[in-house]
Order: structure tokens, then sequence, then C-alpha cells
């Protein structure tokens, strides 16, 4: 009877879970896998039939009729890598320092800048983004304050470079990347590196085997949620990344909106989702075999 | 805390980061008085512009708005307060 009644409530308590991710994650998920092997309609849309150039568009085995092989896709990807890749240790070296600095002010002070972190959500992304703009084109502040300092007499060329890009979305992910971290350095066990340094430890020792490990989940878990949307950004790189600036996310936009090729658009998403994938469970399996070492 | 001067580093380091994220939001805050009124990128100082937004504001604040009746308590508290 109590087993009975347990498994009736589990049911009513997940089965609106369960429904909710299917028909919103797993559906849209499987229709993108199916889209991706299907025909590209001729004006949008899927025609239901089996195609299997889209991929070959991208890995190497297209017809040279229809459709073409270019390197360019790849190497788009491999970027959008690299940009995240990137994004995520300058977030983590910005954000870690400042961790400890709020972890160590007065309680009131600490919820004050708390506050300050995720305040900048409320306006629209867009508009902070078109302010970087300004910030950064040839004759914007940057520029302007930097000459009229002295430090440099030609503008910088920084908008529509990737230098851009990375820095505007290091700007969006630095919250992402903070909150995770913030917990972890909070509850550091201040005992532990008072004893390390008793002990005769230095401050560089005392970092490497008492701070970092105890920090390690909210380094893990902060630059996780950076990376995965960071590589598919496509809202930075449109707004100051131009054509150098070109990530992943925005060739698979163009696909589905300017291109109308919803296959090709969908093989190239199933291909980021799986690589981000390997990358994920490939770094956790490695944060493991480490974390099993030092214990 | 131990040391002063790493301290005051750290402190720097981190007034600089909330710099760097409130950048924007100022830029946005000094841009809503740009008086140029065909291109938004481009900057135009005009101080009657300035002015006169600041006299709208202020006008709206005071201004007996006509509203329709179910929200006239409202307003009245809403006027209220932008006296005080």
């Amino acid at each position: 009877m109590a087993i009975r009644r347990q498994t009736l409530v589990l049911t009513t308590l997940l089965t609106p879970v369960t429904l909710f991710l299917g028909v919103f994650f797993l559906l849209p998920l499987l229709i993108i896998a199916l889209f991706s092997f299907l025909t590209p309609g001729l004006y949008g849309g899927v025609e239901w039939a089996f195609y299997h150039w889209n991929y070959g568009r991208i890995f190497g085995w297209a017809d040279d009729i229809i459709e073409v092989y270019e390197p360019i896709y790849l190497q788009i990807l491999g970027r959008s890598l690299g940009f995240a890749a990137l994004t995520v240790l300058l977030c983590l070296l910005l954000c870690y320092p400042v961790a400890f600095w709020v972890s160590r002010l007065p309680s009131r002070w600490r919820m004050l800048f708390l506050f300050l972190i995720t305040l900048p959500f409320f306006s629209s992304l867009i508009v902070r983004l078109y302010a970087w703009l300004l910030i950064l084109k040839p004759s914007g502040i940057l520029n302007t304050v930097l000459i009229g300092v002295g430090v440099i007499s030609e503008p910088l060329e920084i908008l529509y470079t990737p230098a851009a890009v990375v820095l505007g979305m290091v700007y969006v992910m630095v919250p992402f990347m903070f909150l995770p971290l913030y917990s972890a350095v909070d509850n550091l066990d201040r005992a532990l590196i008072e004893v390390s340094m008793d002990l005769g430890a230095t401050r560089l020792q005392t970092f490497l085997k008492v701070v970092l490990p105890q920090t390690l989940p909210g380094i893990l878990g902060g630059s996780v949620i950076v990376f995965i949307p960071s590589v598919g950004n496509f809202i930075v790189p449109d707004v100051l990344g131009g054509a150098k600036g070109l990530m992943i996310g925005n060739l698979v936009e163009q696909q589905f909106l300017s291109a109308r090729n919803w296959p090709f658009g969908s093989a190239l998403s199933m291909i980021v989702m799986a690589v981000v994938l390997v990358l994920l469970l490939g770094s956790m399996a490695a944060a493991k075999r480490k974390g099993g070492q030092d214990a | 805390m131990r040391n002063p001067i790493g301290w005051a580093a750290l402190t720097l380091f981190s007034l600089l980061f909330f710099l760097f994220i409130y950048a924007p939001l100022l830029v946005i805050i000094g841009y809503s008085f740009n008086s140029n009124p065909v291109n938004m990128m481009s900057w135009e100082h005009s101080p009657l512009i300035g002015i006169a937004a600041y006299r709208a504001l202020a006008a709206a604040l005071r201004m007996p708005i006509t509203v329709p009746p179910i929200s006239k308590a409202l307003t009245r508290c809403c006027a209220r307060c932008a006296r005080r």
C-alpha cells in the first residue's frame, strides 16, 4: 500500500516535468536531428527525402555540383571554440580575484556588490552591446580618452575584430562565471588556509594545494556555464564582430533566416552540439580522474 | 587583510572590474542626453535640449494627467510621491 502510494506521488510529481522537457526540449532536438538528414526545400523548409550532403558539405564528400565542400565551415567552428575558450579563461582571470574581494567585505557591502553584478541584466543585452559599439569605435569614448591622455596617437582599431568579439562575450558572460565562483570562494574553509600557512607552506603552495582544489568545483561549473553559450553565441559577433569575427552561431542563423537552407543549418548545429558534448564529457572525465588522484 | 598593499591592489582591481561591467550602462545614460535627432551613434551637444528634457521630465512629474477614473486614486498617490 505504502509503495503504491509512493509510486502515485512520484508519478504525479514527475509527469509535468517529463512532459515539459519532452515537448519543449527533446522534440525540437529530434526535429533538428531529423532535418539535418533531409533535402533542403526550394524556398526554405524541407523536402522529405534522405540527403547526406548537408554533412558532406562540411566534412568533405560533397558532389561538387549542387553542394560544394568548403573547409571554411570547420574553420569557423574551430574559431568559435577558440573564442569561447578564451572567453572562459578571461572571465576566470577577471572573476577569481573579485570573488575573493567580495567574500572578504562586510556582509552589507557584500550583498550590495552581489546585487551590482546581476543588476545589468535588468537592461537589454542589445542596448548594452550597442553601448560597447560607442565605446570601441575609432572616434569612440575609449579612443578619445586614450588620445587625450596621450597614450596613443592613432585611434585603436578594436571594433569589428576578434578582440571586440571576445571582449563583448566576456562582458556578457562575466556574471555567469562570477556567481558559481563566488559561492565556491565563500564556502572556502579559512581555517585550512591558516593551518597551511602555519605549517610553513609558501603563499603559492597554499594557493595551489589548499585554495585551488577547494574552489575547483566553482571554476569548473562557471567554465561550463560560460563555454556552452559562448560557442553558439551570435548576437555579440553580429554587433561587434564584422566579417572577421563571424562565429558558428552566425552561420546557423544565416542558414535558417537568410539562406533558407534549414537542413544545412540543422547539420551545422548538430555538429556544434556533438563537439561541445564530446569536449564537456572529456573535461568532466579528466576532472574526475584528477579528483580521484587527489583524494 | 594581513597585507594592506595586497588588499588595496585587490580593491582597485575589483573596482575596475565593476567599472568594466557598468561602462556600457554609463554610456547609455550619457547618450540619453544626446541631442542628435538623426543618428544616435554620433554625439551632438546642445545644452538647450538637455534643459528641455529636464523641464519635460519635471513637467511630467507635476502635471495633473487626465486619466480614466479607475486609476485616478493611483495617479493622486503617484503625484503625492513625486511632490515629496
